[in-house]
């Protein structure tokens, strides 16, 4: 087994909104709790994917990570060092492009391009060289393939696996592109509103989900993509529909588990109290080889 | 094709970019036609030309350097309307030993002429849906009133209270919940998926003749997306409309397209019935539709944590198109007997099957087409 190098212990991120003459009056605002008490690790050499939909708080942990936002609470611990208050050194700058441009598989040519000049594959690549010149062992992917096109993101998720492999790199790897994930991951976590709600082995988290948001954000990928032609849309839609989506409000405080809302399985059960109880919100727990799943029926 | 609703011939929509005294050609001889009721879905990565293609046909291309050539022809309450007609008479194009030298423009006469030809067509016969809705809806006003505005603009329902009505109708129809209280919603209130709804909402309230949904899934969520992709495939067997789907994301095309055209380099170098161009097992494909739904991960891929197959190099930029097949320099399955055909020769969009084209010399029929 690899040694962690990241270790993340109850982190919480809050930003505070204010909104109109009174909040500002009386210098309320607000409070968002961009991310709510979330702890992981990551092993040497390791991916660990990060999904969730906009908003539920991936992008603040990355940056909490980096350093690049101060987190309100919890500690980050970087091999072995605690870096919650500190920023990590550089370390040695070499300046080793050439070499760089070949690790990423760019021509010696573009060295005097500007970056207007190269295509969206390239820019990618050479901010994977910039990335590299530093000699970094971790290595934050925030939504490294998104705005690519497929046959482009398909280029750079080989190229970011082929480094992994050749210079022992760990990745943090943020994406909402799930079946890059799946493919790149060792492990999953499924961020909801700022919490992880399920987290373990990439291939169970895609395909034998324990928390029920979890399974509705792989079936919804799959769904978009049924091959059935003449499918009967309507059966679908129907069976789809009871299930209502909305945005999180962030005016209603939470009350129990924050998923309920639009939780299926809550419905299901006919409402049970527990998923409602302020003094009982889901709390991650293992459930067997290391998977853990923050619901009271899973 | 049995009674078509647009056709598109021969187009060539391309932009002269003065740095670079050449064009872009964006959009390179394009034929297609949409028949009614249909759904045809444009795939392609970008600069492959499909968002081109569609904004020609809603006469959005009036960008100071843009020119249009081919013809758009509209089938509408019994009479053909070119929708490109005289265009080509307001920008003159000066040419030495095939190369562009200057590009003479009449803005104004441009605009004007595409106005009047777009008069009573872009919104009422056409309407539109696009990516990023937010930024498509007016952020001053309710939603509400939006679509009063709409409807009284191109329906015969002139009075308030019973455009009120219809607006609100079709906020129900898109399954936006408590269409009363959204009503008086303005967009920055809704969410990306909620604000798409209201687009579409807003699109089919003037009872178009032909939809166009440009990337109308593009940068929502997942969860999202599935949502919306549902509710097109739901309205298109409620309301029977024409569309023209514009996606780089082959499952939505895959879902929500009768028929499938598939783009590169500014044309189209496959198309057919979705089903028979996409299927599995399909024998005969062009090597790029092969290569694009390879570089998506599949779940064997996955299984097997193996590297994707990407498509080597760029995608081609439309300045410098080369001489033989757009796909060729970065194409893995030219053999020998071919090879020079391919460096040389652009090859036709040929007849492989009933209904089914693909432009590519590996397979025989497109020799004699």
């Amino acid at each position: 087994m690899n040694r962690t190098i990241l270790e993340v212990t109850d982190l919480r991120k809050e930003y505070s909104q204010r909104r109109g003459l009174i909040s500002m009056l009386t210098g309320q605002g607000r409070v968002i709790p961009a991310v709510d008490g979330v702890s992981f690790y990551l092993r040497e050499n390791e991916t660990v994917g990060l999904v969730g939909e906009s908003g539920c708080g991936k992008t603040t942990i990355g940056r909490t990570v980096l350093r690049l936002t101060d987190p309100s609470s919890g500690r980050v611990v970087f091999d072995g060092r605690d870096i919650t208050n500190e920023r990590p050194s550089d370390g040695e700058i070499a300046i080793r492009i050439r070499e760089l441009l070949e690790q990423v598989s760019l021509k010696d040519s573009k060295l005097a391009n500007f970056p207007s000049e190269l295509s969206g594959g390239e820019k990618r690549r050479v901010g994977i060289a910039r990335v590299l010149a530093v000699r970094p062992r971790l290595i934050v992917a925030d939504e490294p393939t998104s705005a690519l096109d497929i046959s482009i993101q398909a280029q750079v998720v080989n190229l970011l696996r082929d480094l992994q492999k050749d210079l022992g790199l760990t990745y943090l790897f943020i994406s909402h592109d799930l079946p890059v994930v799946e493919l790149v991951s060792q492990k999953v976590a499924v961020m909801y509103l700022g919490r992880i709600v399920e987290m373990g082995l990439a291939e169970n988290i895609a395909h034998q989900p324990r928390h029920p948001y979890t399974g509705i954000l792989w079936s919804s990928l799959a769904d978009k993509q049924t091959t059935e032609v003449n499918r009967r849309v309507d059966d679908v839609t129907v069976e789809r529909e009871r299930r209502t989506w909305g945005v999180f409000d962030f005016e209603q405080p939470v009350s129990g588990c924050r998923f309920a809302p639009r939780c299926p399985l809550y419905k299901d059960k006919g409402s049970p109290a527990v998923c409602t109880d302020p003094a009982s919100e889901p709390q991650l727990r293992d459930v067997g080889h290391g998977h853990v799943v923050a619901c009271h029926f899973a | 094709m049995d009674a078509p609703l647009l056709a598109i011939e021969n187009l060539r929509t391309y932009f002269y970019s003065r740095a670079k005294r050449a064009f872009i050609r964006s959009v390179d001889g394009v034929s297609l036609g949409v028949a009614r009721g249909e759904t045809l879905g444009i795939v392609g990565e970008s600069g492959s030309g499909k968002s081109v293609t569609a904004l020609s046909a809603a006469g959005l291309v009036s960008a100071g350097p843009g020119v249009i050539s081919g013809r758009i022809d509209l089938y509408s309450n019994g009479a053909r309307r070119n929708l490109l007609d005289g265009l080509e008479n307001y920008a003159r194009i000066t040419e030495r030993d095939g190369r562009v030298m200057e590009v003479e423009k009449d803005e104004r006469g441009w605009r004007k002429r595409s106005e009047t030809l777009m008069a009573g067509v872009r919104g009422k016969e056409i309407a539109m849906i696009f990516q990023n809705p937010r930024s498509a809806l007016n952020p001053y006003s309710t939603i509400g009133k939006q679509l009063v505005e709409t409807i009284r603009l191109h329906t015969s329902l002139k009075g308030e209270s019973e455009a009120k009505e219809r607006a609100i109708h079709w906020l129900e129809r898109v399954r936006i919940d408590s269409p009363r209280l959204r009503f008086d919603n303005f967009p920055f209130g809704m969410s990306g998926g909620m604000c798409q709804r209201a687009m579409i909402a807003m699109a089919l309230s003037a009872e178009p003749s032909l939809l166009i949904a440009d990337e109308p899934t593009t940068g929502l969520d997942v969860t999202i997306q599935s949502r919306i992709v549902d509710l097109l495939a739901q309205l298109k067997t409620e309301t029977g409309i024409t569309t023209l789907l514009i996606s780089h994301d082959i499952s939505v095309i895959q879902r929500l397209s009768d028929r499938i055209a598939v783009m590169y380099g500014g044309t189209v170098v496959e198309t057919g019935r979705t089903a028979e161009v996409l299927a599995p097992e399909a024998r005969v494909r062009h090597p790029y539709t092969t290569a694009l739904l390879a570089s998506i991960p599949s779940a064997e891929t996955i299984r097997r944590k193996s590297y994707l197959q990407a498509i080597e190099g760029e995608v081609l930029d439309t300045i410098e198109v080369p001489r033989g097949c757009r796909f060729y320099g970065r194409c893995n399955r030219v053999t020998e007997a071919i090879r020079e055909n391919c460096a040389g020769l652009e090859p036709p969009l040929g007849e492989v099957a009933p209904g089914h084209k693909v432009r590519c010399w590996l397979y025989p029929a497109t020799g004699k087409a």
